[in-house]
């Protein structure tokens, strides 16, 4: 990006944010009419089965978009772009199985799950499996392994809600007073003043809107919602597909240029000035700085990617993290910004990639560079881990099998298939191309790429004159995020009243009651995953790749014989769950104690998925065996002739 | 070791079940087929592409055409067929909801 370009998308930034704030104000008004409208129907049904089912009678186009929006969550929306901008090309490698995954995690359970759930008048997924053996070991066993990996999930989704909305408003007057009244607040408070205040007022306006909506409009609110949200996506990213090619000159122009390019180097830098200044200088991150030589020649070109401040009466900041990047044309082309003063920059560390440093082709050939794993982004035996995990780690997804209860007949789960197989080629592969060409006219956004959605979207809007489509394209992702986090606060809710309440403490409690306490814990469980997420993680797909791993060698297996074996029994579900979820947590733990952040540990080069996934179907299989057969009249109500 | 449950003889199978099971194996195959496709062809033609030597289709690097394109084209195909053509249409089980007005009205939950 040359200077005058630079300051052109600053000045048009302003613009589309306001746009953008309109478009997204009108967005969620809309969902609120349809938490409305939810509500209304919700008041001529049954309580429990409208608000956590939807009285099962969901047609195709409700149940194809809830289905599709909910599995693509803010980790399609931001962690996956981020990953297609930093590794390149790999990606579409990463995300094949989605080529199979609406037959495999819908035709694999769906049509006999959504019988044996009618046939036991189930509402949830523990309920399923305690109703199909009689056991509510099984069903107490199912909710804790639910509860404590859902709740991760949603951690993990309030997160990039929020970083969105950071990233959506942060050229909006109004929003920028607000975080600095929030900025006033927080920094005297222990722990939450360890959250950036933009990154917190976004949380809460998040959170509000979401639990408000859900806790109001239950599953069909819901399921709406998900389907204006399922289209929003679509027509966000067919849009931006369109902007990016035209951006780049053709994607065969792209590709031949993402093959000049070699990985940035991470680094700490100091800024000095020549003469110290009565006041304190601040620079900010995401400024573009030059590196010379001694005549003032540019040797380099930095980005910074946090504040740096030299004190008053001083001329030298601490070291800050600065991205040095090292492909020749872009040293070239990458002009610095222009400061109100003149800095030279000092580069006291840098560290190269550990995989793809200094090679050209990285970006368009697999692995992929990595800056920490030396056998790259995605070696052979993570590529087939990754295949297996999409489609069965989607397979074993409650929140895809309550939607399984849920549908009307099996022509609905038919047509359903082939509009999901038709929506995830469009969103899944153009959003590869979109971030592969998003390198080329955003460059150095390693540091921060979980936000190189947002910024992508209002970039690509500016620079073609149509500020206000920014506001529909950030809905994209933001829509994403929404339908995840308000099925799952759904499902934890319903978790907690009717896997929990009604069925070991109040089991005969009246409609009104049920009622109160669904709305009252949706809100509760908004509101501590809310606090959960003020300091999360930092790597969100990390998270998000845990919980749904955790989730589907968790349920997979289990539900699978629970429905079609008629010798499974309780013992079964019970060793199926403990052996898939221990052996994850256990490789989890190992890659703690390995590297000393949240990661997971890859046994012999696969990914734990894999690893608790065998551990999944021993685990079953010999409780199975061992266990209490079960009742012949429960496997004749299942497996019999009606 | 426990006795095994008493299952019924295969005659007297719930027809759903045996239609999905049936239809599970089919998908499991397809599985595998695509994976086979899109995992071997990356493997043997996409690690450590020379950028000098890199050969693009429709824009993109051929491996990523013929790995990734072509096989998510061709499983769409597959799975119009297979759910159009193939799954077979069971009855799945009453509607358990009717209207709030017959339900029943000593304000418990009606499926209790």
């Amino acid at each position: 990006m040359n200077e005058t370009g630079a300051l052109q998308a600053a000045a048009l930034t302003s613009t589309s944010s306001n746009a953008a704030l309109v478009s997204f104000a009108l967005y969620l008004v809309g969902v609120f009419v349809l938490a409305w409208l939810s509500g209304q129907v919700m008041k001529k049904r049954q309580f429990v089965n409208e608000y956590f089912l939807g009285s099962r009678n969901l047609g195709v186009w409700a149940f194809a978009l809830t289905f599709a929006a909910t599995n693509a969550s803010g980790g399609s929306f931001m962690g996956f772009p981020s990953l297609i901008y930093t590794h390149g090309w790999v990606l579409a490698l990463w995300i094949a199985s989605y080529m199979i995954v609406p037959l495999v995690t819908t035709g694999l359970l769906a049509k006999r799950l959504n019988q044996i759930a009618r046939k036991a008048n189930a509402v949830t997924v523990p309920e399923v499996l305690r109703e199909r053996f009689a056991s509510n070991n099984v069903g107490a066993v199912a909710t804790a392994v639910l509860l404590f990996f859902l709740f991760f999930y949603l951690v993990a989704q309030f997160k990039a809600g929020s970083s969105i909305l950071a990233i959506l408003f942060r050229d909006v007057e109004v929003y920028q007073s607000a975080v600095s009244a929030v900025a006033g607040v927080s920094s005297n408070i222990p722990w939450v003043n360890n959250a950036a205040p933009d990154y917190l007022l976004s949380l809460v306006i998040f959170a509000v809107a979401v639990v408000v909506y859900t806790t109001y409009g239950g599953f069909r609110a819901v399921v709406w919602t998900d389907v204006m949200q399922g289209l929003v996506m679509v027509v966000g990213v067919i849009i931006m597909l369109f902007l990016v090619l035209g951006q780049v000159g053709g994607l065969g122009n792209a590709t031949r240029k993402l093959a000049e390019m070699t990985p940035p180097e991470k680094g700490r830098a100091v800024i000095r000035l020549a003469e110290p200044l009565d006041r304190d200088l601040e620079l900010r991150r995401d400024v573009w700085l030059a590196t010379t030589d001694e005549s003032g020649a540019k040797t380099g070109i930095v980005r910074t990617g946090e504040i740096a401040i030299i004190p008053k009466g001083e001329t030298a900041s601490a070291p800050f993290e600065i991205l040095k990047i090292t492909t020749p044309s872009e040293i070239e082309s990458i002009e610095p910004d222009s400061l109100a003063v003149s800095l030279k920059v000092e580069i006291t560390e840098t560290t190269p990639y550990a995989s793809g440093a200094g090679k050209r082709g990285v970006y368009t050939s697999a692995p992929g560079p990595d800056a920490d794993e030396s056998a790259g982004f995605l070696a052979m035996g993570m590529a087939f881990s990754f295949y297996v995990f999409w489609a069965f780690g989607g397979a074993g997804q409650p929140s895809n099998m309550v939607r399984q209860m849920a549908f009307k007949n099996s022509q609905t789960l038919r047509k359903s298939i082939v509009t999901v197989a038709i929506y995830y080629s469009i969103i899944y592969f153009a959003l590869v191309v979109i971030f592969v060409c998003a390198r080329i006219f955003l460059p150095g956004r390693e540091l921060a790429s979980d936000r190189i959605m947002p910024e992508a979207a209002t970039y690509l809007t500016a620079a073609a004159g149509v500020p206000w489509l920014a506001g529909l394209l950030v809905a994209a992702p933001f829509a994403a995020v929404m339908s995840s986090v308000d099925s799952f606060l759904l499902m934890l809710s319903s978790g907690v009243v009717r896997d929990i309440y009604q069925r070991y403490i109040n089991p005969d409690a009246p409609e009104k009651s049920i009622r109160k306490l669904t709305y009252t814990s949706t809100a509760v469980i908004g509101v501590v995953a809310t606090l959960a997420a003020v300091n999360p993680p930092e790597f969100l797909q990390t998270l998000i790749v845990f919980a749904t791993g955790g989730l589907a060698v968790s349920f997979l297996i289990p539900m699978a014989l629970t429905i079609y074996w008629p010798r499974m029994n309780a013992g079964g579900v019970i060793g199926g769950m403990i052996g898939g979820c221990g052996i994850l947590l256990a490789l989890y733990f190992y890659g703690f104690l390995q590297t000393g952040s949240f990661g997971p540990y890859n046994l012999f080069g696969f990914h734990p998925f894999i690893w608790s996934f065998l551990g999944s179907a021993v685990g079953a299989i010999v409780g199975a065996k061992t266990g209490k057969p079960t009742d012949p009249a429960l496997v004749k109500k299942y497996f019999g002739r009606a | 070791m426990n006795e095994p449950n008493d299952v019924p003889e295969n005659e007297s199978f719930d027809p759903v079940y045996l239609h999905t099971k049936r239809e599970t194996y089919f998908i499991i195959g397809s599985w595998i087929f695509f994976c086979l496709w899109v995992v071997g062809v990356s493997l043997l033609t996409g690690y450590d592409v020379d950028p000098d030597n890199m050969k693009l289709v429709a824009g993109m690097p051929a491996w990523i055409f013929w790995g990734d394109a072509l096989p998510w084209f061709a499983s769409n195909v597959f799975i119009i067929w297979f759910c159009l053509k193939y799954m077979a249409d069971d009855p799945l089980g009453e509607d358990d909801d009717p209207p709030l007005e017959n339900a029943s009205q000593n304000g418990e939950v009606g499926h209790e």
